[in-house]
């Protein structure tokens, strides 16, 4: 009486993980599922949204540039808040470079305590961006922390007015050192980590062979921390685009910039048309600005390690 | 050219002694190579040369200059680093040439001296390249043409084979050893390998715990180790060690040496070098191809158990018992021998080496 066997493989049943999950290999996928949800939910529903309905007409539906046209005509904040958005990103983000970038190679010097330092310098990094803009607001204020101090130290007789909105370029000085403050630890970590992928080897090779301090720096770490430097400006300079709460809580309108913009459109006047406008304006810069970078500060293939 | 000079160097980390008191002088056109275990200071020692760390204490001299207090591209050295350092973002061309670009040399020299330096490394074709189109052994040939480029007094090379595999390590360890001759320069070399050691120096000077053991020429080295630890590092099997004693007989003048349960007699020269020593407790080494081995145990031949016959190609290796101590022997192929089988061993005396048992040094020099 010969019976075939099954094979006790066959036989037992598959683990309760790969039946819920299918098999191995669709792992990654359902490990992706649910931050694709989130940006789906959350990004790619509401901007195509607003792609669509700064593209038509609200009356009749149809394709139209009349929201761009209307908006040009009707909004005389229009070219003050991309003046002064502009002006925000091209002082804020190569100044929170060259400050990164220096502290960065201070850090790198693994002094005693640096890890403690760099952690110190993140700090602002948890912060959210209206609280920052309220602290700065809290120093620079009439009644604030500098006055406080310039007087407590005899250097002023009564308070010096410091935001006020007959002084925009001290409402924008103002932005740029709370924003400098705020928003250079991103910066800064992104180019420690990519310090320290670059091997020491390559320094001491440079340093036998006669290369000084800035030859090294120049030759030799900026080249090579290139790809941190494209990855730190890609995210400062989108953010600097979408500049808003600091600018609101130290300016209020007074400095107008283009999030901000929108935000009136949509939440003051119940114009969805004009601040979906804005919105595709600073995408399309963003846009830019992330090719221009990625294509300038490329590394090709046989550059790599 | 120049002769290296280092006096009473030491270099310390924390608790560690890197470097202990080390006085060595590496003369103008040698090529000495520092060897050691790994921890033992050698790559230390190396970077103290280059300027790469600063000395805790003594003074490094290259030529007639003392460099103690100079920064390493003002010392005049050339330096090739174990992992190459060839900067990944340069071609070929600009990596020969960055260390003459520094100097702000002319434009037209840099293009003639790395032609020059291409050729001679036979990488003229590879200018053009990005480091990362490379072999590993063409990466190394740029690195050995970047610091040559400079044509300095003093080169320095840190295990600059132990990446590569180990057909292109045999073929560029000879072409290193070419290029040396060619042009000259003091060269130091540290390897962990003594068979690169062996093969390569001039000299070689043997570390361990931050001291230098032993500087000789190759051969002294193996012939003669200084201790214990030499004999046991350099030479693949290590050189044999059996703990022995010497003691006077009664008749002749002559000493005889107990070890293994053998008396083994010893020649005159040697009986009157080593008279002082007796009665005290030795160890005696031996390599493993100084010992003959008889199919039988014959005659005054010692008596010897085979336990393992490893063929290696050209020899045979055999793992023996004598008298409860293990030996290594390497034989030539044609003898038949099996596991368990006895033999007779046979050696010149003149081929041992006393060494004090506590102490490890050489009763002899």
């Amino acid at each position: 009486m010969a019976t075939v066997d099954t094979p006790v493989e066959a036989r037992r049943p598959r683990p309760l993980r790969q039946r819920l999950l299918g098999t191995d290999t669709l792992l990654p996928y359902w490990l992706l599922l649910p931050s694709v949800l989130y940006l789906v939910l959350f990004f790619v529903i509401p901007l195509s949204q607003a792609i669509v309905v700064a593209f038509q007409d609200p009356d009749t539906g149809a394709w139209t540039l009349k929201n761009f046209s209307d908006l040009l005509r009707w909004d005389y904040k229009f070219k003050p808040a991309l003046k002064w958005t502009f002006l925000l990103a091209v002082t804020i983000v190569p100044l929170q470079l060259v400050t990164a970038l220096l502290v960065a190679l201070l850090v790198n010097t693994r002094f005693r305590g640096s890890q403690l330092f760099l952690y110190i310098c993140a700090i602002p990094l948890g912060l959210s961006d209206l609280a920052a803009g309220l602290i700065w607001y809290g120093i620079f204020a009439d009644r604030g922390f500098l006055n406080s101090l310039l007087y407590a130290l005899g250097l002023i007789e009564r308070p010096v007015t410091i935001l006020s909105y007959t002084q925009i370029d001290w409402l924008f000085g103002a932005v740029v050192v709370a924003e400098h403050w705020r928003a250079t630890a991103i910066v800064l970590v992104v180019l420690v980590a990519g310090l320290q992928m670059i091997s020491k080897d390559y320094l001491e090779s440079a340093e036998v062979l006669g290369a000084n301090r800035w030859q090294r720096l120049w030759y030799v770490i900026l080249p090579l921390l290139r790809p941190s430097l494209q990855a730190a400006l890609i995210i400062r300079t989108i953010f600097a685009f979408e500049i808003f709460a600091v600018v609101i809580a130290l300016a209020g309108d007074f400095l107008p910039v283009l999030a901000e913009r929108a935000y009136t459109w949509y939440f003051f006047r119940q114009n969805l048309q004009f601040a979906s406008v804005y919105a595709v304006i600073i995408l399309a810069i963003s846009l830019i600005f992330t090719v221009l970078y990625l294509v300038f500060l490329r590394v090709r293939e046989e550059e790599r390690r | 050219m120049a002769e290296i000079r280092l006096e009473n160097v030491w270099k310390v980390f924390g608790k560690v002694v890197a470097v202990r008191d080390v006085t060595l002088t590496i003369e103008d056109g040698e090529f000495l190579v520092l060897l050691g275990p790994s921890g033992c200071g050698k790559t230390t020692t190396l970077r103290c040369i280059a300027g790469l760390e600063r000395v805790d204490g003594g003074r490094v001299f290259i030529g007639d200059r003392d460099v103690t207090e100079l920064p390493p591209g003002k010392r005049d050295i050339g330096m090739v680093f174990q992992s190459y350092a060839v900067f990944p973002h340069m071609r070929v061309f600009d990596n020969i040439a960055f260390g003459l670009k520094m100097k702000r040399v002319p434009r037209a020299e840099i293009r003639r001296r790395v032609q020059n330096v291409a050729e001679m490394l036979g990488i003229e074709e590879l200018l053009k390249r990005y480091p990362a189109q490379l072999s590993g052994g063409q990466r190394q040939r740029v690195a050995v043409a970047r610091a040559i480029v400079l044509e300095p007094q003093v080169l320095l090379m840190d295990e600059p084979l132990s990446n590569l595999d180990a057909l292109i390590r045999l073929q560029v360890r000879a072409e290193l050893k070419r290029l040396h001759k060619q042009i000259g320069s003091t060269t130091v070399y540290v390897t962990h390998d003594q068979v690169e050691a062996l093969s390569l120096g001039d000299r070689i000077a043997v570390m361990k715990d931050g001291e230098i053991v032993q500087v000789d020429d190759p051969t002294t080295v193996y012939e003669h180790p200084a201790d214990v630890f030499v004999g046991g590092f350099i030479g693949n099997p290590p050189m044999n060690f059996l703990p022995g004693e010497l003691v006077a007989p009664k008749k002749d003048g002559f000493l005889v040496l107990k070890a293994a349960g053998h008396e083994i007699p010893l020649p005159e020269t040697l009986s009157r070098a080593l008279k002082e020593h007796v009665g005290r407790p030795v160890t005696v080494g031996i390599r493993a191809e100084h010992i003959e081995v008889l199919p039988k145990p014959e005659g005054d031949a010692l008596p010897a158990q085979v336990l393992v016959v490893e063929p290696l190609g050209s020899h045979l290796l055999l793992t023996l018992d004598v008298g409860g101590q293990t030996l290594k022997v390497m034989v030539d192929t044609d003898l038949q021998v099996e596991p368990n089988r006895e033999v007779g061993l046979r050696f010149d005396p003149a081929k041992l080496r006393f060494m004090d048992r506590e102490t490890g040094k050489a009763l002899l020099p």
